[in-house]
């Protein structure tokens, strides 16, 4: 079962909230989040109310029961049965509490999730680039997680507290109002175990960077492991992670001990409550039956207090999520002043694209015929791949459609297949030529024993390819991608001359090259004789020299002189 | 624990007393408070005991983990020198599977004792109360606790996949985070959000599998009371019906039971968890009692070694096959031994292959011409690593003080002296403004200054062999001379092998390999080479440009 969009609307879910939910403050998020889901929540909270008016029935039946112990009462009709269906519906209604609760709490999770996907998918890099890896998977995995925790299950135990209350208080007060003050020892021990919980927060927060600190010194450890052990220091290392480990467990030591003194309380606080209770009951000349029912509000009244500390834990950090999430849904969403700069530094006209692009001191006039192969050169170091990927920004910000293969592309931890067509519909003409561009980039050896080789998985970043075969395979994905320009940085490293010059020649008679600009960098000779344009880079003046498939001068003798300094290329 | 078994007897017939007597005195007061108050100390001081023999247990455990795993050798594989494990493993090992056992404590797991003796002593309590009642509430009581244990082992099956597909989502977060930048420079339909929203979708349907066991476990776990109650009144006898004071010691017995007994389940779950983290973890410690330390007797090099590498091949980065062939030679210690030749020409392979990067390879190296070491041999290659050091632009500089860095320890002996030494003869140092307590960003480093602070090591933690790969470009005057004059430092006490491309140390080298595809094609003193070597002569020609 997939939980598609049509069934999750049949749960409340409204699609002409899409993609708003995140722009929203976090109250009115909230709001809309109930009425969202209203009759979930409805639901939850009249199995709120059935529930703690079933619950307190508890101490009046048992009032009943110890009055006819006294002597001064009649036994109740059929008291077993009573109990039994009691507890029926308090197993029916706690479940169906927490069940309401829970459930839109999920899905809304789940939404949000999507929804940042998206807009993270869509804005343009320059927009989160302040985000590293790490922190967009905090937002992505723990944030919305602790949000999900927050609206869950805190949510519920405010409404458990406000309905316990709402129920309890009239019928204590109906019994004898007197009784209120023998719960401040239970309250107030509930109180300083909250406090002492908040107290020794700070050594918990301690200990996790205590931790994080052991972390850093096994990171560290493991990549220093060779030159470690090639002066046999070993015990040094051990030694400061022991020194490490003791730190942290140390603050965890005081951090629990906030929790060792303070939990047991509630136990006191309770058992000092029905003391007080039963001071109280014998001068306004009570009966132990009175005393029984006073303790078994007091049981009743426990467990929603004791939720109370934890409230607060999820809620601050809750909140903290949501700050988070907000900060990063507000970038992604926010024109970076760079992209509108960029718009203005690329002219598109019906056959060229004309770019202007800052190169070191100077700035680079370009035109770039359309359909046509163009190459960069220049020495290892003088910005080749910048410009390309300036030249994509530029693109991007234009709205023209482009497909960029980097230095070192990355690859999804998924099939081939899915690698190269990137959610794309899998036509069978689209499959044909994504096979046979395989075989043209010699990647159809991969698949051995006869397997699919569209099935094969890549692994975490491509790590079961040699980067080689990476490289190739990202070559493949930008020419599937049906994008106007190709971008490729440094495209045939990996290949030797001969299937070089196969893959050109092949592609520029292909129907799906044809009308497509292409733009590459290389160090190789053999790829410029193959492009229709050319251009020598020099960080110092700029263009050194423009060319075409025969080079003449300053661009001939590069080549000539790299030759010398490197026989292999 | 023996106190509070004590105390979970005397509860019931205090209790009993003070319901009888609560009208008549304050005695029964002060008992029962004075027991509450004790049972509060008891719990505290339990707990923290606890606690600390926790914190011990854990640091050892880790201590031990960690221990283990440094001290196994590295494994030679087709890469090169490397650890068994991937570093995510490590990780695992040494911390999250510890980490389980502290899971154990915050969910104060290991007052799963005290519930236990807590349970029991109501149990007594209730047959000393009265036998039949007893024993019915002692049955069902029992009945109840073997059927939440039950339902937290479904759980934790639901649980287990519930863990499996968090798993998963993490993964496929992780992936489709890093690969955002790549998707936002090729058109596609929308990738990442359609996986995402598969994956979200398959965590949703287990989560919302696990929060119906979950709401479910806890509402029967409620619904105990009533029952309990239910049941008092069919076992209780109709003769003792007077008993005011019994039947309110048992409510208030089964109320203070249940608690313990809901938790009991929960805890067990708990503790069942730390037991796989704890599995995991002996696993790994199991793994390497089999494995034994290389060879320890420290083999010393007091004169000469001679250096014989038959053959070698592997695959260059960019998937070309490359190949190492009958290299030969002799050197002494206190020489300087320049390797030159033009790039790819395979000097800084053979320098890797000296300092036992690349693993094994077809050949021997002669020490004082007495140790005849093997180079297949993977005792033999880690007799060689001991001997010998290699400072390259990847030598490993730690994110901590320059003494830690160069001594790899803190406080050591003879450390103060020896940076005022290096300090006199490198006045760079003093330019570049570090002192031994100096904290180091490695960021912020350059290759030169990395290559520098990795030499110093070299040079404190003396090694009879020092291999230097030196940085080709990009220094400054000043760190240039510093690297220069650090090589000629290390020269008096050691045998040195530097891969050069200035034509100061080539002309300060006491001899020369030349090597030309793989194979060395000329050696000697450079006075000599400059006469009998064509390539030598077009080299320095080269650099001269």
């Amino acid at each position: 079962m997939r939980f598609s969009l049509t069934w999750l609307a049949a749960q409340g879910y409204r699609d002409d909230l899409m993609s708003t939910r995140l722009k929203r403050r976090f109250i009115p998020w909230l709001i809309a989040h109930f009425f969202e889901f209203w009759y979930w929540y409805l639901g939850a909270f009249a199995s709120l109310y059935v529930l703690h008016r079933l619950q307190t029935e508890l101490p009046a039946q048992v009032k009943l029961l110890t009055d006819v112990a006294e002597g001064s009462g009649e036994m109740p009709a059929a008291p077993v049965q009573t109990f039994m269906l009691i507890a029926l519906g308090i197993l029916v209604f706690r479940t169906l509490s927490r069940l309401l609760f829970f459930t839109p709490a999920r899905f809304q999770q789940k939404i949000l999730r999507t929804e940042m996907l998206q807009e993270m998918e869509k804005a343009p890099p320059a927009r989160y680039a302040n985000w590293n890896d790490g922190q967009l998977y905090q937002v992505l995995f723990n944030d919305f997680n602790n949000l999900r925790a927050f609206v869950g299950f805190a949510l519920l135990q405010l409404g458990n507290v406000i309905v316990a209350a709402f129920v309890m208080i009239p019928r204590l007060n109906q019994a004898d109002s007197n009784l209120w003050v023998a719960f401040i020892p239970m309250g107030a021990s509930v109180l300083i175990f909250s406090t002492l919980v908040a107290a020794f927060q700070k050594y918990a927060k301690a200990a996790l960077d205590a931790q994080g600190q052991v972390q850093n010194h096994v990171i560290e450890s493991y990549a220093a492991k060779a030159t470690v052990k090639n002066y046999h220091r070993e015990t040094t290392f051990i030694e400061r992670f022991n020194e490490l480990s003791w730190l942290e467990m140390g603050f965890f030591f005081k951090s629990s001990v906030g929790f060792a003194l303070g939990f047991p309380l509630i136990r006191l606080g309770l058992g000092l409550s029905l003391l007080w209770g039963a001071l109280i009951v014998r001068q306004n000349g009570g009966g132990t039956s009175d005393l029984v029912f006073f303790a078994g509000y007091l049981f009743l009244m426990l467990e929603p207090l004791m939720f109370l500390s934890w409230m607060a834990v999820v809620t601050s950090q809750g909140l903290a999520a949501w700050k988070r999430v907000k900060n990063l849904h507000t970038e992604l969403r926010t024109l970076n002043p760079d992209e509108s700069q960029w718009k203005s530094e690329i002219k598109v006209s019906e056959n060229a694209f004309e770019f202007s692009l800052p190169y070191w001191d100077t700035t680079l006039a370009l035109r770039l015929a359309k359909a046509q192969w163009f190459v960069i050169c220049g020495e290892t170091g003088s910005g080749k791949s910048e410009i390309l990927k300036k030249m994509g920004h530029r693109l991007a910000a234009r709205e023209i459609s482009f497909s960029m293969v980097q230095q070192e592309p990355y690859l999804f931890n998924d099939t081939i297949e899915a690698n190269i067509f990137l959610g794309k519909e899998k036509t069978p003409q689209l499959e044909l030529e994504a096979r046979s561009l395989l075989k043209l980039f010699g990647l159809d050896l991969l698949a051995l024993n006869g397997e699919d080789i569209l099935t094969i998985e890549v692994g975490e970043n491509g790590k079961r390819l040699s980067g080689g075969q990476a490289k190739r395979l990202s070559l493949v994905r930008s020419l599937l991608s049906q994008a106007e320009v190709i971008l490729w940085d440094d495209p045939f490293s990996s290949v030797d001359i001969v299937l070089e010059r196969k893959i050109i020649t092949q592609l520029k008679e292909s129907s799906l090259c044809r009308g497509r600009t292409f733009i590459l960098t290389s160090h190789r000779l053999t790829t410029v004789k193959m492009c229709d344009q050319s251009m020598l880079l020099d960080p110092k003046v700029g263009i050194k020299a423009m060319g075409d498939k025969e080079l003449k001068g300053v661009f001939l003798e590069f080549f000539q002189e790299q030759m010398v300094a490197n026989p292999s290329t | 624990m023996v106190i509070t078994g004590a105390i979970g007897l005397l509860l019931p017939s205090m209790t009993e007393n003070f319901y009888n007597d609560f009208k008549n005195g304050n005695t029964a007061f002060y008992y029962l408070a004075g027991l509450f108050v004790a049972e509060y100390i008891n719990r505290v001081g339990y707990q923290i005991s606890v606690y600390r023999f926790v914190q011990e247990l854990l640091v050892q455990t880790r201590s031990k983990t960690f221990g283990l795993w440094m001290k196994a050798p590295l494994k030679v594989k087709r890469k090169g020198m490397e650890d068994e494990f991937p570093l995510g493993e490590v990780l695992a090992r040494v911390m999250t599977d510890s980490d389980s056992v502290k899971e154990l404590v915050t969910s104060g797991a290991f007052a799963i004792v005290i519930d236990f003796i807590f349970i029991l002593s109501s149990l007594i309590g209730f047959l000393r109360l009265n036998a039949s009642v007893g024993i019915g509430l002692f049955a069902l009581e029992v009945v109840a606790c073997v059927l939440l244990v039950w339902g937290s082992r479904k759980m934790g099956v639901v649980f287990t996949e519930v863990r499996k597909v968090t798993g998963l989502l993490s993964r496929v977060v992780a992936d489709v985070t890093k690969g955002l930048r790549e998707l936002a420079f090729t058109p596609h339909a929308q990738y990442a959000s359609r996986r995402g929203d598969a994956v979200f979708d398959d965590f949703l349907k287990k989560q919302l599998k696990s929060n119906v066991w979950d709401a479910g476990y806890y509402s029967a776990a409620e619904s105990l009371y009533p029952i309990l109650l239910a049941a008092v009144l069919v076992f209780f006898p109709e003769g003792q019906m007077g008993r005011m004071a019994l039947l309110a010691v048992l409510i208030d017995l089964i109320q203070k039971s249940i608690s313990p007994i809901k938790e009991v389940a929960g805890k067990i779950s708990s503790i069942q968890r730390a037991r796989t983290g704890l599995d995991r973890i002996m696993d790994f410690h199991q793994h390497f009692a089999g494995t034994k330390e290389l060879h320890r007797t420290v083999l010393e090099m007091k004169s000469s070694m001679e250096v014989k590498v038959n053959h070698f091949s592997y695959q260059r980065a960019d998937e070309t096959a490359f190949e190492l062939r009958d290299i030969h030679f002799k050197a002494q210690t206190g020489e300087l031994v320049g390797i030159i030749g033009m790039s790819g020409c395979g000097k800084s392979t053979l320098l890797r292959l000296l300092s036992g990067q690349h693993g094994s390879f077809s050949g021997s190296v002669l020490v004082d011409g007495t140790h005849e070491l093997q180079a297949q041999n993977e005792q033999d290659l880690g007799q060689l690593c001991q001997l010998v050091s290699l400072v390259s632009q990847d030598s490993h500089v730690f994110s901590s003080s320059v003494e830690f860095n160069i001594a790899l320890e803190l406080n050591v002996p003879g450390f103060k002296e020896f940076w005022v030494n290096a300090q006199k003869a490198l006045p760079y140092l003093g330019r570049w403004g570090i002192g031994p307590d100096t904290l180091i960003d490695v960021k912020s480093l350059s290759l030169g200054q990395k290559q520098l602070l990795s030499g110093l090591r070299a040079c404190f933690l003396r090694k009879p062999i020092v291999l230097f790969d030196e940085v080709s470009s990009g220094l400054d005057p000043d760190l240039e001379k510093a690297l220069r004059d650090l090589v000629l430092i290390v020269q008096r006490h050691s045998l040195t092998i530097i891969v050069t491309h200035r034509l100061e140390t080539i002309l300060s080298a006491t001899k020369l390999l030349v090597m030309k595809e793989g194979r060395l094609v000329d050696s000697g003193v450079p006075s000599e080479l400059m006469h009998s070597s064509d390539l030598f002569q077009e080299f320095i020609e080269h650099l001269k440009n």
